[in-house]
């Protein structure tokens, strides 16, 4: 049974699968979450705190009802100065604002002064600023629709200010961070904690007084104890928990078992708690295999028999493992075989399971479906209990252990929802059971209660291999998650969701302890591990499992040194509280508060005054309280890399979060993704990790004298600011963001569509081209091209497609925001001092072909292409540009386009003739001219500017259509028209045989086809020999780089301007010249004259003459 | 002419020549069509007089015109049909052999007038202008001109060429498709021609749009949206693929490469 079982899981969809489901339900739904942002916020509220959330606010604003107002001023001055700034992406827009720093910058001073020069206690609304602002602080961030996160450079020093001392900027991006991972964990997490630990004011006070960063919580107690105990939604949950008759049958055998399996559980809970920090290990190991392997043999040996028949096995040795942190490897099979041996005892022993067919739970199917988190397992989850209704993702989301038992999943079914997919089980699959180098995301998420409960449990399946008691959950309790849960935007409405929820109330910690039924013995009534609700917390970061090691290992210490101390002043979550609106990652179970096996709960013990370890405790505690605040928070690196990572994550800056299409190295400072599975990042934060390694050590051993001892040297760190970064004196000036050289001086481009600037941001320093999308003339407002053109950009990502960076919204005019290459094609064909090597031109045109090769695959007709709009990169990356004429075509319909389109000299015969069912054919031909241009320098079809002139142009090199070589040509509108008259032969070998290979040559020829249906499509003439093999290969203009100033169309005409105005005056000179000579002494004629009429450009000599062979 | 004439009634010598006047600046946009027909329509006291007009235009040298002015009828036609114009009816329906002469000349047939004109007619005949024999008939009328204007010339011209190499241009010129007019020696009117042509292009394209315009057009029936959208929707394809492709990657954070190599299964794009 247990092999099959195993096979199964094994068989389990590939991690491919489910990483990648579950990184789109992720995304889709952090996009969604922004999106929505505000509607979701009120749901939210509402949702989770009831109605007392509502209350909560009013009377936060009531007592502070200038911050609303100070808010509103300041966004409504930051309109008027027009800095809005439009994300190109939307998704990504919303996200980043939630990223900008959503505090005013007022009580943003405040808060940093008081939070580093104590706090002033003279400010007495400052605690009831603070409980708002930080109660709310996730939903302002999404409230305060502030888009751009730099201030006009004029107003730098004041952002400065705000914005770029790290601890303000750590706090921001952590609780930004955090609110990006679906928050909804550690709201309800907070609430929860308020709601069922309505602490005294005294112990209040004492917080306080210990405490002063834990104020904000301080101050947010009094509010929610003053609004009518919540449980909102409990009743409803309850209501229909009685009303599933099949549930309540079972009730009461569960409750019996459930209250026997609870003693067991704090027996085991006991015997774990002499060895603290096992829970923590676990869970936290298995999901960070990046934390450095210390004790290699005792994991391994731990994975490789996952019957772990000894229970002290398992509280053996605990320290260790929490400190050596577990390696994927070791992880991987570990959590495979776990979930299998889960999952089996359930079949072997139904009998057991007090309710097997108890609803969703009980079914094996369920239980498969935890064993394959991927679509399978929500697959099946949804099949069989399609009361639930659960969402996949939330389903197919919990990885861990399989339960039969209906607690395990709900508690699982918790998780889930706790997770959303961001934490979920993506992760765990891919870390465990995939071996996935390490996830980082999961850093923070390790730190929560509930992973780690799982782990235990999973560990106690591991080891006895037998079924869990079912245990009904406890009537009292609330179900936070009900509410809570309504910020899941999949998650089924709640009438579904009752039945699950209601007897849900079962905490994490208690499944645990019905897990570890069987080892324990005694029990004390309650026991509770207190691991979580602190990582609970907005622990986003990576960092924290080591920390959170380190604090429990002090708590535990605590708890044995002062056991019959009085419980200190427990304020209701405090780490919880701290930081309110920051989402922890996981969400605490929404039971009882824990209790430790003495009986206190785990923020009592916190606040211990007389704990001489208090101090120590609070470095300690960093992680929970003032790890957004603390310097050495800031010192590691890890986090370095997490908080400027952020900030440099703003809308202003675009770095390229899309990966090369072939495989270049995407910009990976998005930290929300896979990034950090990757070996770079693993290796680096090993590395990393020593230091905290050791103070766990140190800690560890002042504790438990009994493990291993290592001297350790603490470094204190010291907060320094970052030298100011200095702006040069005009980006100083620059009222915009994008600094642009004044007057005509910036400009590179002009058309009908506008002008395009060149401009610098003045803080990254990226250049950009700015495209102002002119608006005179617009009698229909904003021009629906320019939309058009936004929105196929948006869409196309390919290293030959220009990107679009951002659309900004600047004094009343609209820029579009692209990268900047110094050169256009037309500009670097005559670029005074650099030739291109037949090595470039083929790299060039291959890149052509490749860029619109991608756009035809996407479905996008460019209807451009000419030789100005084709921008080429100092590295030598050709960029397709301008898409005001681009559209998404029908690839399996034929349509109508207008054939107005196609700068003239690139329109091919088709268009010329009237066509307009027309498809990719007609870029071909434009880069076949454009790749001629590569070639010669010149237009090969000046015509000018009319169709008839430009079909004769055509006629004139290509010869004259026939019938046969293009059938469809006589049913085209002007066909009757334009038709040629006069057969003409081509002479395009004759005219360009020299000046191209013979290769290039071939394939010109096949390009200018007069059949679009003869014309080869991109990919095809990828393949030609002339790409592939024909010497030379091609080779990137790399050394564009090194090239001194751009050189676009406009600066080549600009300079041929010039030229044609010297070559005008020398001629002239001569002639007047030649005339004197011719005067004076009969010269026979002067050698300059042709050369000079040479020096002409050969597009002008050739309109000229072909205008004047025109028939007519 | 300002709306407001156009719309008002004027005496029959009046709108004799507000109309002359309106034909006369007849631009190709439907726009334009429509207000002219509304004239006609207003002014339907003097129908008669303001055919007569019509026609005499009709016979004047301008191919562009006629067309215009054929788009006239159309909208026309449409109208009187609303408003069960009787007059107007029967008279359209009398005239449109002479119509259809004269924009598409059995000599010179010109493809893309057959084109316009038989989408005209048929336009009509979904109006009930025409019963289902006579649609037919024009229609089969029109259908046999196209296929005798689908002959090229080319070939001749290629033989004349062949005969008289050194006439070439002045071969050329007389063999230009002459279809702007009919009674001036053709080598004479190339230059007119060349306007004239990029003349017809421009409206062709203003009437193309019109015909675009229909793109979008969606019936009353129940499931026509559905449907059109069903019919519309192709099955996926590679660029579907490759957008999502492209999604998954940004969002993933990797590189396609990296993605392909990930999740070989989810990526069915094909091997380029």
């Amino acid at each position: 049974m247990a092999s099959s079982s195993r096979a199964n899981s094994m068989k389990a969809p590939p991690k491919d699968d489910r990483s990648w489901t579950d990184h789109r339900d992720h995304e889709s739904t952090s996009k969604h979450s922004s999106r929505k942002s505000k509607r979701r916020r009120s749901i939210e509220f509402q949702s989770k705190y009831g109605s007392r959330a509502e209350e909560v606010e009013r009377v936060a604003r009531d007592h502070r009802p200038d911050l609303e107002g100070r808010s509103r001023r300041r966004s409504r001055s930051r309109q008027s100065r027009g800095d809005h700034h439009l994300d190109s992406r939307q998704g990504r827009e919303l996200r980043r604002e939630s990223d900008i720093p959503n505090r005013e910058g007022h009580s943003e001073r405040e808060e940093y002064l008081y939070r580093h020069h104590g706090r002033p206690s003279d400010r007495t609304n400052e605690p009831e600023d603070r409980a708002y602002r930080e109660y709310y602080q996730e939903g302002r961030g999404y409230k305060s629709v502030e888009r751009n996160p730099y201030p006009p450079p004029n107003q730098y020093d004041e952002f400065y200010d705000y914005h770029h001392r790290s601890e303000h900027h750590q706090n921001y991006h952590n609780s930004k961070k955090d609110l990006r991972r679906g928050s909804f964990n550690h709201r309800n997490h907070k609430s929860e904690h308020s709601r069922r630990q309505p602490s005294p004011g005294r112990q209040h006070r004492h917080q306080r007084d210990e405490l002063k960063n834990s104020q904000a919580r301080d101050e947010l107690e009094p509010s929610n104890r003053s609004l009518s105990p919540d449980t909102s939604l409990e009743p409803s949950a309850a209501d229909k928990l009685t009303k599933s008759s099949r549930r309540s049958s079972k009730q009461k055998s569960r409750t019996l078992r459930h209250l026997k399996a609870r003693k067991a559980a704090q027996d085991f809970f006991r015997q774990l708690s002499t060895s603290p920090s096992r829970e923590n290990t676990e869970p936290s190991g298995a999901q960070s295999p990046s934390r450095p392997v210390k004790s290699a043999d005792d994991q391994s040996s731990r994975n490789s028999s996952p019957k772990r028949s000894e229970p002290e096995s398992s509280n053996v040795s605990l320290h260790e493992e929490k400190i050596s942190g577990m390696n994927t490897a070791n992880h991987g099979p570990r959590r495979g075989p776990g979930s299998i041996d889960t999952r089996q005892p359930y079949a072997a022993h139904p009998s057991q399971y007090g309710t097997p067919t108890h609803s969703h739970h009980g079914s094996p199917h369920s239980a498969s479906s935890y064993g394959r988190p991927g679509w399978g397992g929500s697959y099946y989850a949804q099949q069989q209990h399609s009361v639930n209704a659960y969402s996949p993702h939330r389903q197919h989301s919990y990885p861990g252990p399989q339960h039969g038992d209906q607690h395990y999943y709900q508690n699982s079914h918790y998780y889930a929802q706790g997770q959303q997919g961001y934490h979920g089980p993506p992760y765990h699959a891919q870390s465990n059971g995939h071996g996935y180098p390490e996830d980082r995301r999961f850093s923070g998420s390790q730190t929560s209660p509930i992973d780690s409960n799982n782990a235990i449990i999973q560990s106690s399946n591991n080891n006895q291999n037998q079924a869990q008691v079912s245990m009904p959950s406890q009537p009292g309790s609330k179900n936070p998650s009900a509410a809570a849960d309504d910020d899941n935007p999949f998650r089924p409405p709640k009438s579904l969701r009752a039945e699950d929820e209601g007897p849900v109330s079962i905490t994490a910690n208690d499944s645990a302890i019905e897990q570890s039924s069987n080892t324990s013995t005694t029990g004390v009534s309650k026991v509770s591990f207190a691991f979580k609700a602190k990582h609970a917390g907005p622990n986003p970061k990576p960092v924290p499992d080591l920390s959170q090691k380190m604090k429990e290992t002090k708590k535990e210490n605590i708890m044995e040194n002062d056991k019959q101390k009085a419980p200190v002043g427990a304020p209701t979550a405090p780490i919880a509280n701290r930081e309110p609106p920051r989402e922890p990652r996981r969400r605490e179970p929404p039971h009882e508060p824990y209790r430790d096996p003495y009986g206190r709960t785990r923020d009592e013990r916190y606040y211990d005054p007389y704990d001489r370890d208090r101090h120590e405790r609070q470095y300690d505690e960093r992680y929970r309280d003032e790890r957004y605040y603390n310097q050495e928070y800031r010192g590691d690196p890890r986090d370095y890399y997490d908080g400027p990572r952020d900030y440099r994550r703003d809308a202003r800056e675009h770095r390229n979060m899309r990966p090369g299409w072939h495989g270049e190295k995407p910009d990976y400072r998005d930290e929300r993704f896979d990034e950090r599975r990757h070996p770079e990042y693993d290796r680096r934060r090993e590395g990393d990790k020593a230091p905290r390694h050791k103070q766990e050590h140190k800690h560890r051993s002042e504790h438990k004298p009994d493990h291993k001892h290592e001297v350790i040297i603490v470094k204190k760190k010291m907060t320094r600011t970052l030298p100011r970064p200095k702006l040069s004196e005009e980006h100083t000036q620059s009222t915009s963001v994008y600094f642009r050289k004044p007057g005509n001086e910036s400009v590179i481009g002009a058309g009908t569509y506008g002008k395009v600037f060149k401009a610098v941001h003045v803080y990254t320093k990226e250049e950009v081209a700015l495209k102002k999308i002119r608006m005179e003339g617009e009698r229909d407002g904003f021009p629906v091209t320019a939309v058009r053109e936004v929105k196929l950009l948006q869409s196309l990502h390919h290293p030959n497609i220009v990107r679009l960076l951002e659309v900004m919204v600047e004094n009343n005019d609209c820029y579009m925001v692209f990268e900047y290459a110094s050169h256009d094609l037309t500009g670097l064909l005559f670029h005074p001092n650099f030739v291109l090597t037949a090595a470039h031109k083929k790299h060039l045109i291959k890149q052509l072909f490749e860029g619109l090769d991608y756009l035809h695959r996407r479905g996008v007709l460019h209807r451009d292409i000419k030789a100005a709009n084709i921008l080429v990169s100092n590295r030598g990356e050709l960029k397709l540009a301008d898409f005001g004429l681009a559209r998404f075509y029908k690839k399996h319909k034929v349509q109508d386009y207008t054939n107005r389109v196609i700068t003239i000299w690139y329109r091919p015969p088709e268009l010329l003739l009237g066509e307009t069912q027309y498809g990719v054919a007609v870029d071909v031909w434009s880069a076949a001219c454009v790749m001629m241009e590569v070639f010669t320098k010149h237009a090969i079809f000046p015509g000018d500017g009319h169709e008839i002139n430009q079909l004769e142009k055509i006629y004139n090199i290509l010869g004259t259509p026939t019938l046969e070589e293009w059938p469809g040509m006589k049913d085209l509108a002007w066909y009757d028209f334009l038709r040629p008259t006069a057969k003409k032969s081509n002479v395009f070998l004759d005219k360009f045989r020299e000046r191209l290979t013979p290769q290039a040559c071939q394939l010109m020829q096949a390009l200018f086809v007069y059949d679009p249906k003869k014309r080869p499509i991109a990919e095809y003439v990828l393949k030609h020999p002339y790409f592939t093999t024909e010497e030379p290969a091609p080779a990137q203009a790399v050394e564009l780089y090194d090239l001194k100033g751009d050189w676009h169309e406009f600066e080549s005409k600009q300079l041929r301007r010039k030229k044609e105005q010297r070559d005008k005056d020398t001629r002239v000179r001569q002639a007047q010249d030649e005339h004197k000579r011719k005067a004076a002494a009969l010269e026979p004629q002067s050698e300059t004259g042709p050369e000079v009429k040479k020096a002409r450009p050969n597009t002008k000599m050739d309109t000229e003459a072909e205008t004047a062979a025109v028939p007519g | 002419m300002p709306t407001a004439e156009a719309e008002a009634e004027w005496d029959a010598f009046e709108a004799r020549l507000k109309f002359s006047t309106l034909l006369g600046s007849l631009s190709a946009s439907v726009a334009a069509a429509q207000k002219a027909a509304r004239f006609l329509m207003v002014n339907k006291h003097c129908g008669e007089d303001l055919f007569e007009v019509a026609l005499e235009w009709l016979e004047k040298d301008d191919m562009n015109l006629r067309i215009k002015i054929w788009g006239i009828w159309e909208e026309l036609s449409e109208m009187a049909m609303r408003e069960q114009h009787v007059d107007y009816i029967n008279r359209i329906r009398d005239n449109i052999q002479h119509f259809m002469d004269n924009i598409c000349p059995p000599e010179r047939p010109i493809a893309a007038n057959i084109r316009i004109v038989r989408k005209g007619v048929e336009r009509m005949h979904k109006l009930g202008l025409f019963s289902n024999t006579r649609a037919k008939e024009l229609d089969e009328m029109l259908k046999h001109r196209t296929s005798s204007s689908q002959n090229p010339d080319l070939d001749a011209v290629e033989a004349a060429h062949k005969q008289d190499p050194g006439e070439e241009a002045h071969d050329m010129k007389h063999r230009w498709p002459n279809a702007f007019g009919d009674n001036k020696p053709s080598g004479a009117k190339r230059p007119t021609d060349k306007k004239q042509i990029e003349q017809r292009i421009e409206e062709d394209r203003e009437r193309h749009k019109r015909l675009k315009e229909s793109i979008w057009q969606i019936g009353n029936g129940e499931h026509e949206e559905s449907d059109k959208m069903w019919e519309e929707c192709s099955d996926i394809d590679e660029g579907d693929l490759m957008a999502a492709e492209d999604e998954t990657s940004e969002m993933l954070g990797i590189s396609i490469d990296e993605l392909r190599r990930r999740f070989p299964a989810q990526t069915p794009v094909a091997a380029v």
